[in-house]
Protein backbone atom coordinates (compact mmCIF):
# COMPACT_ATOMS: atom_id res chain seq x y z
CA UNK A 1 0.00 0.00 0.00
CA UNK A 2 2.66 2.53 -0.80
CA UNK A 3 1.79 3.55 -4.35
CA UNK A 4 1.39 7.22 -5.14
CA UNK A 5 -2.22 6.54 -5.86
CA UNK A 6 -3.55 3.34 -4.42
CA UNK A 7 -6.97 1.84 -4.74
CA UNK A 8 -8.01 -1.35 -3.02
CA UNK A 9 -11.25 -3.32 -2.91
CA UNK A 10 -13.08 -0.34 -4.29
CA UNK A 11 -16.81 -0.88 -4.81
CA UNK A 12 -19.42 1.49 -6.16
CA UNK A 13 -23.13 0.79 -6.20
CA UNK A 14 -25.90 2.96 -7.55
CA UNK A 15 -29.54 2.70 -6.65
CA UNK A 16 -31.60 3.43 -9.75
CA UNK A 17 -34.91 5.25 -9.81
CA UNK A 18 -36.68 1.87 -9.91
CA UNK A 19 -34.81 0.89 -6.73
CA UNK A 20 -32.53 -1.61 -8.39
CA UNK A 21 -28.95 -1.82 -7.22
CA UNK A 22 -26.39 -1.46 -9.99
CA UNK A 23 -22.80 -2.51 -9.40
CA UNK A 24 -20.91 0.18 -11.25
CA UNK A 25 -17.52 -0.94 -9.96
CA UNK A 26 -16.43 -4.03 -8.08
CA UNK A 27 -13.12 -5.37 -6.72
CA UNK A 28 -11.04 -2.54 -8.10
CA UNK A 29 -7.39 -2.84 -7.05
CA UNK A 30 -4.41 -0.99 -8.49
CA UNK A 31 -1.48 1.20 -7.60
CA UNK A 32 -0.01 4.02 -9.61
CA UNK A 33 3.58 5.19 -9.18
CA UNK A 34 4.48 8.87 -9.13
CA UNK A 35 4.92 10.26 -12.63
CA UNK A 36 3.36 7.24 -14.24
CA UNK A 37 1.03 7.48 -17.24
CA UNK A 38 -1.87 5.09 -16.78
CA UNK A 39 -4.36 4.52 -19.58
CA UNK A 40 -7.75 3.03 -18.87
CA UNK A 41 -9.57 1.37 -21.72
CA UNK A 42 -12.95 -0.30 -21.79
CA UNK A 43 -16.33 -0.16 -23.44
CA UNK A 44 -19.13 2.19 -22.42
CA UNK A 45 -20.70 1.29 -19.13
CA UNK A 46 -17.62 -0.33 -17.62
CA UNK A 47 -17.49 2.32 -14.92
CA UNK A 48 -14.28 4.03 -15.98
CA UNK A 49 -15.73 7.52 -15.69
CA UNK A 50 -17.17 6.61 -12.29
CA UNK A 51 -13.69 5.49 -11.23
CA UNK A 52 -12.21 8.81 -12.40
CA UNK A 53 -14.83 10.79 -10.50
CA UNK A 54 -14.11 8.86 -7.33
CA UNK A 55 -10.37 9.54 -7.76
CA UNK A 56 -11.19 13.20 -8.34
CA UNK A 57 -13.26 13.32 -5.16
CA UNK A 58 -16.39 14.22 -7.09
CA UNK A 59 -18.21 11.01 -6.26
CA UNK A 60 -18.35 9.00 -3.04
CA UNK A 61 -17.32 5.34 -3.10
CA UNK A 62 -19.48 2.64 -1.56
CA UNK A 63 -16.65 0.72 0.09
CA UNK A 64 -12.92 0.06 -0.15
CA UNK A 65 -10.03 2.47 0.14
CA UNK A 66 -8.68 5.03 -2.22
CA UNK A 67 -5.71 7.23 -1.41
CA UNK A 68 -3.35 9.75 -2.93
CA UNK A 69 0.05 10.38 -1.35
CA UNK A 70 -1.09 8.25 1.60
CA UNK A 71 -4.06 10.47 2.39
CA UNK A 72 -7.54 9.15 1.70
CA UNK A 73 -9.47 10.80 -1.14
CA UNK A 74 -12.71 12.03 0.39
CA UNK A 75 -13.41 15.16 -1.63
CA UNK A 76 -12.01 17.41 -4.35
CA UNK A 77 -8.41 18.39 -3.77
CA UNK A 78 -6.08 21.01 -5.12
CA UNK A 79 -3.32 18.63 -6.16
CA UNK A 80 -5.54 17.09 -8.82
CA UNK A 81 -6.46 18.55 -12.21
CA UNK A 82 -9.33 17.18 -14.28
CA UNK A 83 -9.85 17.27 -18.05
CA UNK A 84 -13.33 16.29 -19.18
CA UNK A 85 -14.52 14.82 -22.46
CA UNK A 86 -15.94 18.18 -23.46
CA UNK A 87 -13.54 21.06 -22.95
CA UNK A 88 -16.05 22.69 -20.55
CA UNK A 89 -14.58 26.11 -21.24
CA UNK A 90 -16.52 29.05 -19.85
CA UNK A 91 -17.80 30.72 -23.02
CA UNK A 92 -17.51 34.26 -21.66
CA UNK A 93 -13.82 33.86 -20.90
CA UNK A 94 -10.98 34.01 -23.41
CA UNK A 95 -8.12 31.52 -23.60
CA UNK A 96 -6.06 33.31 -20.95
CA UNK A 97 -9.01 33.83 -18.61
CA UNK A 98 -10.12 30.22 -18.94
CA UNK A 99 -6.59 29.07 -18.23
CA UNK A 100 -6.49 31.26 -15.13
CA UNK A 101 -9.85 30.08 -13.73
CA UNK A 102 -8.45 27.52 -11.24
CA UNK A 103 -5.86 30.05 -10.07
CA UNK A 104 -8.63 32.58 -9.40
CA UNK A 105 -10.83 30.13 -7.57
CA UNK A 106 -7.99 28.76 -5.48
CA UNK A 107 -6.89 32.32 -4.73
CA UNK A 108 -3.36 31.87 -6.08
CA UNK A 109 -1.06 34.84 -6.53
CA UNK A 110 -1.66 36.18 -10.03
CA UNK A 111 1.92 37.48 -10.19
CA UNK A 112 3.17 33.91 -10.12
CA UNK A 113 0.43 32.19 -12.08
CA UNK A 114 0.14 34.68 -14.95
CA UNK A 115 3.64 33.99 -16.31
CA UNK A 116 2.93 30.30 -15.86
CA UNK A 117 -0.30 30.68 -17.85
CA UNK A 118 1.64 32.28 -20.68
CA UNK A 119 4.21 29.49 -20.57
CA UNK A 120 1.47 26.88 -20.77
CA UNK A 121 -0.21 28.71 -23.64
CA UNK A 122 3.13 28.62 -25.44
CA UNK A 123 3.58 24.95 -24.56
CA UNK A 124 0.39 23.94 -26.39
CA UNK A 125 0.84 26.38 -29.27
CA UNK A 126 -1.99 28.75 -28.41
CA UNK A 127 0.22 31.82 -28.61
CA UNK A 128 -1.56 34.69 -30.29
CA UNK A 129 -4.92 33.26 -29.27
CA UNK A 130 -4.82 34.48 -25.65
CA UNK A 131 -7.72 36.88 -26.16
CA UNK A 132 -9.83 34.59 -28.34
CA UNK A 133 -13.09 33.22 -26.98
CA UNK A 134 -14.13 29.55 -27.21
CA UNK A 135 -16.48 30.18 -30.13
CA UNK A 136 -13.49 31.45 -32.10
CA UNK A 137 -11.41 28.31 -31.51
CA UNK A 138 -11.32 24.93 -33.23
CA UNK A 139 -12.17 21.74 -31.32
CA UNK A 140 -8.51 20.82 -30.85
CA UNK A 141 -7.64 24.30 -29.60
CA UNK A 142 -10.46 24.21 -27.09
CA UNK A 143 -9.29 20.89 -25.72
CA UNK A 144 -5.71 22.21 -25.49
CA UNK A 145 -7.09 25.15 -23.54
CA UNK A 146 -8.86 22.72 -21.21
CA UNK A 147 -5.66 20.76 -20.67
CA UNK A 148 -3.58 23.76 -19.68
CA UNK A 149 -6.40 24.94 -17.42
CA UNK A 150 -6.02 21.64 -15.56
CA UNK A 151 -2.27 22.30 -15.28
CA UNK A 152 -2.25 25.96 -14.18
CA UNK A 153 -2.28 25.26 -10.44
CA UNK A 154 0.52 22.73 -10.94
CA UNK A 155 -1.34 19.66 -9.64
CA UNK A 156 0.57 16.41 -9.13
CA UNK A 157 -2.12 14.33 -10.74
CA UNK A 158 -3.97 14.81 -14.01
CA UNK A 159 -7.24 12.93 -14.46
CA UNK A 160 -8.43 12.83 -18.06
CA UNK A 161 -11.83 11.49 -19.04
CA UNK A 162 -11.76 10.69 -22.77
CA UNK A 163 -10.42 14.15 -23.52
CA UNK A 164 -10.01 13.52 -27.26
CA UNK A 165 -13.20 11.53 -27.78
CA UNK A 166 -14.94 14.32 -29.65
CA UNK A 167 -12.06 15.15 -31.99
CA UNK A 168 -11.56 13.91 -35.53
CA UNK A 169 -9.01 11.13 -36.06
CA UNK A 170 -6.16 13.31 -37.32
CA UNK A 171 -6.51 16.03 -34.69
CA UNK A 172 -6.68 13.23 -32.17
CA UNK A 173 -3.33 11.77 -33.24
CA UNK A 174 -1.76 15.20 -33.02
CA UNK A 175 -3.19 15.70 -29.56
CA UNK A 176 -1.78 12.33 -28.51
CA UNK A 177 1.69 13.43 -29.55
CA UNK A 178 1.20 16.73 -27.80
CA UNK A 179 -0.04 15.14 -24.60
CA UNK A 180 2.98 12.84 -24.57
CA UNK A 181 5.23 15.86 -24.95
CA UNK A 182 3.47 17.77 -22.18
CA UNK A 183 3.69 14.74 -19.92
CA UNK A 184 7.39 14.21 -20.67
CA UNK A 185 8.04 17.85 -19.80
CA UNK A 186 5.87 18.11 -16.71
CA UNK A 187 6.15 14.58 -15.32
CA UNK A 188 2.66 14.56 -13.87
CA UNK A 189 0.97 11.38 -12.78
CA UNK A 190 -1.72 10.85 -15.42
CA UNK A 191 -4.87 8.76 -15.28
CA UNK A 192 -6.15 8.74 -18.83
CA UNK A 193 -9.48 7.23 -19.87
CA UNK A 194 -10.14 6.35 -23.48
CA UNK A 195 -12.33 4.29 -25.79
CA UNK A 196 -9.50 3.77 -28.20
CA UNK A 197 -7.16 0.80 -27.74
CA UNK A 198 -4.33 2.24 -29.89
CA UNK A 199 -4.54 5.54 -28.00
CA UNK A 200 -4.35 3.72 -24.67
CA UNK A 201 -1.26 1.77 -25.72
CA UNK A 202 0.39 4.71 -27.44
CA UNK A 203 0.20 6.93 -24.37
CA UNK A 204 0.31 4.58 -21.41
CA UNK A 205 3.12 3.17 -19.31
CA UNK A 206 0.50 0.66 -18.30
CA UNK A 207 -3.02 0.04 -19.57
CA UNK A 208 -5.84 -0.89 -17.26
CA UNK A 209 -8.34 -2.96 -19.23
CA UNK A 210 -11.85 -2.83 -17.82
CA UNK A 211 -14.97 -4.85 -18.60
CA UNK A 212 -18.57 -3.98 -17.78
CA UNK A 213 -21.49 -5.44 -15.81
CA UNK A 214 -20.18 -5.17 -13.20
CA UNK A 215 -17.31 -2.79 -13.96
CA UNK A 216 -14.06 -4.44 -12.98
CA UNK A 217 -10.44 -4.66 -14.00
CA UNK A 218 -9.78 -7.52 -16.37
CA UNK A 219 -6.04 -7.04 -16.62
CA UNK A 220 -3.32 -4.44 -16.24
CA UNK A 221 -0.87 -4.54 -19.13
CA UNK A 222 2.60 -3.00 -19.10
CA UNK A 223 3.62 -1.20 -22.26
CA UNK A 224 7.37 -1.56 -22.65
CA UNK A 225 7.84 0.71 -25.61
CA UNK A 226 10.56 3.38 -25.24
CA UNK A 227 9.72 7.09 -25.27
CA UNK A 228 9.22 9.39 -26.95
CA UNK A 229 6.90 7.34 -29.09
CA UNK A 230 6.04 8.59 -32.56
CA UNK A 231 3.15 7.84 -34.86
CA UNK A 232 5.29 5.22 -36.61
CA UNK A 233 5.45 3.39 -33.28
CA UNK A 234 1.91 2.29 -34.06
CA UNK A 235 3.30 0.04 -36.79
CA UNK A 236 5.82 -1.66 -34.46
CA UNK A 237 5.41 -5.33 -33.82
CA UNK A 238 5.13 -4.90 -30.05
CA UNK A 239 2.50 -2.18 -30.44
CA UNK A 240 0.37 -4.33 -32.74
CA UNK A 241 0.78 -7.28 -30.42
CA UNK A 242 -0.33 -5.31 -27.36
CA UNK A 243 -3.37 -3.79 -29.04
CA UNK A 244 -4.35 -7.24 -30.31
CA UNK A 245 -3.99 -8.66 -26.82
CA UNK A 246 -6.23 -5.97 -25.34
CA UNK A 247 -8.74 -6.42 -28.10
CA UNK A 248 -8.86 -10.16 -27.37
CA UNK A 249 -9.35 -9.47 -23.68
CA UNK A 250 -12.33 -7.25 -24.40
CA UNK A 251 -13.87 -9.70 -26.87
CA UNK A 252 -13.26 -12.80 -24.76
CA UNK A 253 -15.00 -11.12 -21.88
CA UNK A 254 -17.95 -10.73 -24.21
CA UNK A 255 -18.19 -7.05 -23.50
CA UNK A 256 -17.93 -5.89 -27.07
CA UNK A 257 -20.72 -6.95 -29.32
CA UNK B 1 -4.73 27.88 -37.39
CA UNK B 2 -8.28 27.94 -38.58
CA UNK B 3 -11.24 28.92 -36.50
CA UNK B 4 -14.41 26.89 -36.55
CA UNK B 5 -16.78 29.28 -38.22
CA UNK B 6 -15.65 28.76 -41.74
CA UNK B 7 -18.39 26.55 -43.06
CA UNK B 8 -21.11 29.14 -42.74
CA UNK B 9 -20.77 30.42 -46.26
CA UNK B 10 -23.35 29.09 -48.63
CA UNK B 11 -21.96 27.29 -51.63
CA UNK B 12 -22.01 29.42 -54.75
CA UNK B 13 -22.64 28.40 -58.27
CA UNK B 14 -19.86 29.07 -60.73
CA UNK B 15 -21.58 31.80 -62.73
CA UNK B 16 -22.03 34.35 -59.92
CA UNK B 17 -25.09 34.57 -57.65
CA UNK B 18 -28.48 34.40 -59.33
CA UNK B 19 -31.27 36.87 -58.54
CA UNK B 20 -33.01 34.53 -56.09
CA UNK B 21 -29.72 33.89 -54.25
CA UNK B 22 -29.05 37.61 -54.05
CA UNK B 23 -32.48 38.21 -52.54
CA UNK B 24 -32.22 35.38 -50.03
CA UNK B 25 -28.88 36.72 -48.84
CA UNK B 26 -30.44 40.12 -48.20
CA UNK B 27 -33.56 39.45 -46.15
CA UNK B 28 -34.12 43.19 -45.55
CA UNK B 29 -34.22 43.88 -49.26
CA UNK B 30 -36.60 40.99 -49.73
CA UNK B 31 -38.83 42.35 -46.96
CA UNK B 32 -38.76 45.83 -48.46
CA UNK B 33 -39.85 44.59 -51.87
CA UNK B 34 -42.64 42.40 -50.48
CA UNK B 35 -43.82 45.28 -48.28
CA UNK B 36 -44.06 47.68 -51.19
CA UNK B 37 -45.99 45.06 -53.18
CA UNK B 38 -48.31 44.55 -50.22
CA UNK B 39 -48.99 48.29 -50.00
CA UNK B 40 -49.72 48.54 -53.72
CA UNK B 41 -52.09 45.56 -53.67
CA UNK B 42 -53.77 46.90 -50.53
CA UNK B 43 -54.23 50.39 -51.99
CA UNK B 44 -55.52 49.03 -55.28
CA UNK B 45 -57.94 46.57 -53.64
CA UNK B 46 -59.45 49.21 -51.35
CA UNK B 47 -59.92 51.61 -54.27
CA UNK B 48 -61.19 49.03 -56.71
CA UNK B 49 -63.88 47.65 -54.38
CA UNK B 50 -64.61 51.10 -52.99
CA UNK B 51 -64.20 49.95 -49.40
CA UNK B 52 -65.26 52.60 -46.92
CA UNK B 53 -62.47 54.15 -44.82
CA UNK B 54 -64.52 53.30 -41.78
CA UNK B 55 -64.27 49.57 -42.60
CA UNK B 56 -60.74 49.35 -43.95
CA UNK B 57 -58.67 52.41 -44.86
CA UNK B 58 -56.23 52.52 -47.74
CA UNK B 59 -52.50 52.85 -46.91
CA UNK B 60 -52.46 56.33 -48.43
CA UNK B 61 -55.14 57.43 -45.96
CA UNK B 62 -53.26 55.89 -43.04
CA UNK B 63 -50.08 57.62 -44.16
CA UNK B 64 -51.91 60.96 -44.35
CA UNK B 65 -53.38 60.52 -40.87
CA UNK B 66 -49.94 59.59 -39.59
CA UNK B 67 -48.26 62.63 -41.17
CA UNK B 68 -50.95 64.96 -39.90
CA UNK B 69 -50.58 63.68 -36.36
CA UNK B 70 -46.81 63.73 -36.44
CA UNK B 71 -46.20 67.02 -38.22
CA UNK B 72 -49.33 69.18 -38.00
CA UNK B 73 -50.48 68.53 -34.48
CA UNK B 74 -53.94 67.49 -35.59
CA UNK B 75 -54.62 63.92 -34.64
CA UNK B 76 -58.29 63.34 -35.33
CA UNK B 77 -59.60 63.16 -38.85
CA UNK B 78 -63.02 63.53 -37.26
CA UNK B 79 -64.82 61.36 -39.76
CA UNK B 80 -68.26 62.90 -40.24
CA UNK B 81 -67.33 65.60 -37.76
CA UNK B 82 -67.26 63.21 -34.79
CA UNK B 83 -67.23 65.00 -31.48
CA UNK B 84 -63.87 65.47 -29.82
CA UNK B 85 -65.51 65.11 -26.45
CA UNK B 86 -62.35 64.49 -24.47
CA UNK B 87 -60.40 67.26 -26.12
CA UNK B 88 -57.49 65.01 -26.86
CA UNK B 89 -57.61 65.22 -30.63
CA UNK B 90 -55.84 68.52 -30.59
CA UNK B 91 -52.69 67.31 -28.91
CA UNK B 92 -49.88 65.97 -31.02
CA UNK B 93 -49.01 62.29 -31.27
CA UNK B 94 -45.84 63.04 -29.38
CA UNK B 95 -47.61 63.72 -26.11
CA UNK B 96 -49.38 60.38 -26.35
CA UNK B 97 -46.30 58.54 -27.52
CA UNK B 98 -44.11 59.93 -24.76
CA UNK B 99 -46.69 58.99 -22.12
CA UNK B 100 -47.07 55.42 -23.27
CA UNK B 101 -43.35 55.04 -23.84
CA UNK B 102 -42.59 56.38 -20.37
CA UNK B 103 -45.06 53.96 -18.77
CA UNK B 104 -43.81 50.98 -20.78
CA UNK B 105 -40.12 51.66 -20.20
CA UNK B 106 -40.53 52.33 -16.47
CA UNK B 107 -42.70 49.24 -16.16
CA UNK B 108 -40.16 47.21 -18.08
CA UNK B 109 -37.32 48.19 -15.78
CA UNK B 110 -39.34 47.75 -12.62
CA UNK B 111 -41.00 44.47 -13.56
CA UNK B 112 -38.04 42.78 -15.17
CA UNK B 113 -35.61 43.68 -12.42
CA UNK B 114 -37.98 42.45 -9.74
CA UNK B 115 -38.45 39.27 -11.79
CA UNK B 116 -34.70 38.88 -12.15
CA UNK B 117 -34.12 39.51 -8.46
CA UNK B 118 -36.81 37.08 -7.37
CA UNK B 119 -35.46 34.46 -9.80
CA UNK B 120 -32.01 34.82 -8.23
CA UNK B 121 -33.50 34.65 -4.73
CA UNK B 122 -35.47 31.51 -5.54
CA UNK B 123 -32.34 29.78 -6.74
CA UNK B 124 -30.47 30.67 -3.56
CA UNK B 125 -33.08 29.21 -1.28
CA UNK B 126 -35.32 26.23 -1.93
CA UNK B 127 -37.42 27.45 1.00
CA UNK B 128 -38.19 30.80 -0.55
CA UNK B 129 -39.02 29.12 -3.84
CA UNK B 130 -41.28 26.51 -2.24
CA UNK B 131 -43.23 29.09 -0.27
CA UNK B 132 -43.57 31.92 -2.77
CA UNK B 133 -43.63 30.15 -6.15
CA UNK B 134 -47.22 28.80 -5.93
CA UNK B 135 -48.55 32.32 -5.35
CA UNK B 136 -46.55 33.66 -8.27
CA UNK B 137 -47.85 30.95 -10.60
CA UNK B 138 -51.43 31.39 -9.42
CA UNK B 139 -51.13 35.13 -9.94
CA UNK B 140 -49.65 34.63 -13.37
CA UNK B 141 -52.57 32.48 -14.52
CA UNK B 142 -54.97 35.38 -13.85
CA UNK B 143 -55.85 37.32 -17.00
CA UNK B 144 -54.11 40.65 -16.58
CA UNK B 145 -57.09 42.47 -18.02
CA UNK B 146 -59.10 41.30 -15.01
CA UNK B 147 -56.57 42.80 -12.61
CA UNK B 148 -56.31 46.12 -14.43
CA UNK B 149 -59.40 47.76 -12.84
CA UNK B 150 -58.02 46.87 -9.39
CA UNK B 151 -54.77 48.60 -10.22
CA UNK B 152 -56.72 51.72 -11.15
CA UNK B 153 -58.44 51.63 -7.76
CA UNK B 154 -55.20 51.04 -5.87
CA UNK B 155 -52.83 53.29 -7.77
CA UNK B 156 -55.11 55.85 -9.35
CA UNK B 157 -55.74 57.00 -12.90
CA UNK B 158 -52.33 58.57 -13.33
CA UNK B 159 -49.19 56.95 -14.73
CA UNK B 160 -48.45 54.97 -11.58
CA UNK B 161 -51.12 52.34 -12.26
CA UNK B 162 -49.94 51.94 -15.87
CA UNK B 163 -46.33 51.52 -14.84
CA UNK B 164 -47.32 48.86 -12.33
CA UNK B 165 -49.41 47.01 -14.91
CA UNK B 166 -46.59 47.13 -17.45
CA UNK B 167 -44.26 45.93 -14.69
CA UNK B 168 -46.60 43.11 -13.80
CA UNK B 169 -46.59 41.64 -17.31
CA UNK B 170 -42.83 42.20 -17.72
CA UNK B 171 -42.11 40.43 -14.44
CA UNK B 172 -42.96 36.84 -15.25
CA UNK B 173 -40.78 36.22 -18.34
CA UNK B 174 -37.77 37.39 -16.35
CA UNK B 175 -38.58 35.26 -13.33
CA UNK B 176 -39.03 32.10 -15.38
CA UNK B 177 -36.08 32.67 -17.68
CA UNK B 178 -33.75 33.52 -14.81
CA UNK B 179 -34.72 30.32 -13.02
CA UNK B 180 -34.37 28.16 -16.13
CA UNK B 181 -31.07 29.87 -16.95
CA UNK B 182 -29.60 29.30 -13.51
CA UNK B 183 -30.57 25.65 -13.69
CA UNK B 184 -29.03 25.26 -17.14
CA UNK B 185 -25.45 24.68 -15.98
CA UNK B 186 -24.14 21.39 -17.38
CA UNK B 187 -23.06 18.63 -15.00
CA UNK B 188 -19.52 18.93 -16.35
CA UNK B 189 -19.43 22.64 -15.52
CA UNK B 190 -20.58 21.94 -11.99
CA UNK B 191 -18.03 19.14 -11.67
CA UNK B 192 -15.31 21.47 -12.93
CA UNK B 193 -16.13 24.06 -10.28
CA UNK B 194 -16.51 21.40 -7.59
CA UNK B 195 -13.16 19.85 -8.49
CA UNK B 196 -11.60 23.23 -7.66
CA UNK B 197 -13.50 23.37 -4.36
CA UNK B 198 -15.24 26.55 -5.51
CA UNK B 199 -17.37 28.25 -2.87
CA UNK B 200 -21.07 28.70 -3.50
CA UNK B 201 -20.42 32.36 -4.19
CA UNK B 202 -17.70 31.58 -6.74
CA UNK B 203 -19.85 28.86 -8.28
CA UNK B 204 -22.61 31.41 -8.73
CA UNK B 205 -20.72 34.43 -10.01
CA UNK B 206 -18.07 32.70 -12.08
CA UNK B 207 -20.25 30.04 -13.64
CA UNK B 208 -23.98 29.91 -12.92
CA UNK B 209 -24.90 33.56 -13.45
CA UNK B 210 -23.00 34.21 -16.69
CA UNK B 211 -24.35 30.89 -17.92
CA UNK B 212 -27.88 32.15 -17.30
CA UNK B 213 -27.37 35.44 -19.16
CA UNK B 214 -28.56 34.21 -22.58
CA UNK B 215 -31.79 33.08 -20.93
CA UNK B 216 -32.12 36.32 -18.99
CA UNK B 217 -31.73 38.35 -22.16
CA UNK B 218 -34.33 36.20 -23.89
CA UNK B 219 -36.56 37.17 -20.95
CA UNK B 220 -35.78 40.88 -21.49
CA UNK B 221 -36.74 40.53 -25.15
CA UNK B 222 -40.15 39.15 -24.23
CA UNK B 223 -40.65 41.53 -21.31
CA UNK B 224 -40.00 44.65 -23.37
CA UNK B 225 -42.80 43.77 -25.77
CA UNK B 226 -45.11 42.76 -22.93
CA UNK B 227 -44.52 46.01 -21.08
CA UNK B 228 -45.90 48.01 -24.00
CA UNK B 229 -48.94 45.78 -23.94
CA UNK B 230 -49.32 46.36 -20.20
CA UNK B 231 -49.14 50.13 -20.60
CA UNK B 232 -51.82 50.16 -23.34
CA UNK B 233 -53.97 47.84 -21.26
CA UNK B 234 -53.76 50.22 -18.33
CA UNK B 235 -54.72 53.16 -20.50
CA UNK B 236 -57.71 51.30 -21.90
CA UNK B 237 -59.06 50.83 -18.40
CA UNK B 238 -58.60 54.44 -17.41
CA UNK B 239 -56.26 57.14 -18.63
CA UNK B 240 -54.83 59.93 -16.54
CA UNK B 241 -54.15 63.59 -17.22
CA UNK B 242 -51.26 64.60 -19.38
CA UNK B 243 -48.11 64.89 -17.32
CA UNK B 244 -46.30 67.39 -19.43
CA UNK B 245 -48.14 70.14 -21.24
CA UNK B 246 -50.86 68.64 -23.38
CA UNK B 247 -54.49 69.23 -22.75
CA UNK B 248 -56.82 66.54 -21.46
CA UNK B 249 -55.77 62.94 -21.19
CA UNK B 250 -52.66 61.34 -22.61
CA UNK B 251 -51.60 57.93 -23.82
CA UNK B 252 -51.84 56.01 -27.09
CA UNK B 253 -54.25 53.57 -25.46
CA UNK B 254 -56.81 56.25 -24.63
CA UNK B 255 -56.29 57.83 -28.04
CA UNK B 256 -57.02 54.44 -29.59
CA UNK B 257 -60.25 54.22 -27.56
CA UNK B 258 -61.18 57.72 -28.62
CA UNK B 259 -60.59 56.97 -32.29
CA UNK B 260 -62.75 53.89 -31.94
CA UNK B 261 -65.58 55.92 -30.32
CA UNK B 262 -65.45 58.38 -33.17
CA UNK B 263 -65.28 55.60 -35.79
CA UNK B 264 -61.92 56.90 -37.02
CA UNK B 265 -60.53 53.63 -38.42
CA UNK B 266 -57.85 55.46 -40.39
CA UNK B 267 -56.58 57.10 -37.21
CA UNK B 268 -56.67 53.72 -35.44
CA UNK B 269 -54.46 52.26 -38.14
CA UNK B 270 -52.07 55.19 -37.81
CA UNK B 271 -51.74 54.51 -34.10
CA UNK B 272 -51.23 50.80 -34.71
CA UNK B 273 -48.36 51.72 -37.02
CA UNK B 274 -46.87 53.89 -34.27
CA UNK B 275 -47.30 51.14 -31.68
CA UNK B 276 -45.64 48.53 -33.83
CA UNK B 277 -42.75 50.92 -34.51
CA UNK B 278 -42.40 51.52 -30.76
CA UNK B 279 -42.48 47.78 -30.04
CA UNK B 280 -39.90 47.09 -32.73
CA UNK B 281 -37.72 49.96 -31.56
CA UNK B 282 -37.73 48.86 -27.92
CA UNK B 283 -37.05 45.29 -28.98
CA UNK B 284 -34.14 46.44 -31.12
CA UNK B 285 -32.62 48.35 -28.21
CA UNK B 286 -32.72 45.19 -26.08
CA UNK B 287 -31.23 43.14 -28.91
CA UNK B 288 -28.47 45.70 -29.33
CA UNK B 289 -27.53 45.53 -25.65
CA UNK B 290 -27.79 41.73 -25.79
CA UNK B 291 -25.36 41.56 -28.72
CA UNK B 292 -22.88 43.71 -26.80
CA UNK B 293 -23.13 41.71 -23.57
CA UNK B 294 -23.47 38.24 -25.06
CA UNK B 295 -20.83 38.52 -27.77
CA UNK B 296 -19.52 35.16 -26.60
CA UNK B 297 -22.76 33.23 -26.92
CA UNK B 298 -23.45 31.11 -29.96
CA UNK B 299 -26.25 32.60 -32.08
CA UNK B 300 -29.04 30.32 -30.94
CA UNK B 301 -32.40 31.74 -30.12
CA UNK B 302 -33.19 30.94 -26.53
CA UNK B 303 -36.44 32.88 -26.55
CA UNK B 304 -39.12 30.92 -24.77
CA UNK B 305 -42.64 31.02 -26.15
CA UNK B 306 -44.27 34.24 -25.06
Amino acid sequence: MNGYISVSNLEKEYVTASREIVHALTEINFEIAEGEFISVVGPSGCGKSTLLKILGGLLAKTSGTCSLKNTPIDGPRNDVGIVFQDPVLLLWRNVLQNTMLPAEILGLDAKKTLPRAHDLIKLVGLEGFEDKYPHELSGGMRQRNAIIRALIHDPNVLLMDEPFGALDAMTREQMNLELQRIWLESKKTVFFITHSIPEAVFLGDRVIVMTPRPGRISEIITVDIPRPRSLSTMGDEMFVELTQRIRNLLYVEGSLD
Amino acid sequence: MATTDQNNEAPRSAGGPSLSETLLQRPYLLFGISFVILLIVWEWTVNYFEVDDFIFPAPSGVATALMRGLFFYDVGSGVGGAADFMGLMKTSFYNHISHTLFEAVMGFFMGSFIGLGLGLAFMQSKWVEAIIMPYVVAFQTLPKLAIAPLFIIWFGYEVKSKIFLAGLVAFFPLLVNTMVGLKSAATDQIDLMRSLSASRWQMFWKMQFPNALPFIFAGFEIAVVFSLLGAILGEFVGAGQCMWGGRGQCGLGILLMQMSFSSDTTGTFAILVILSCMGLGMHQVVRFVKKKVLFWAPETDKTMGA
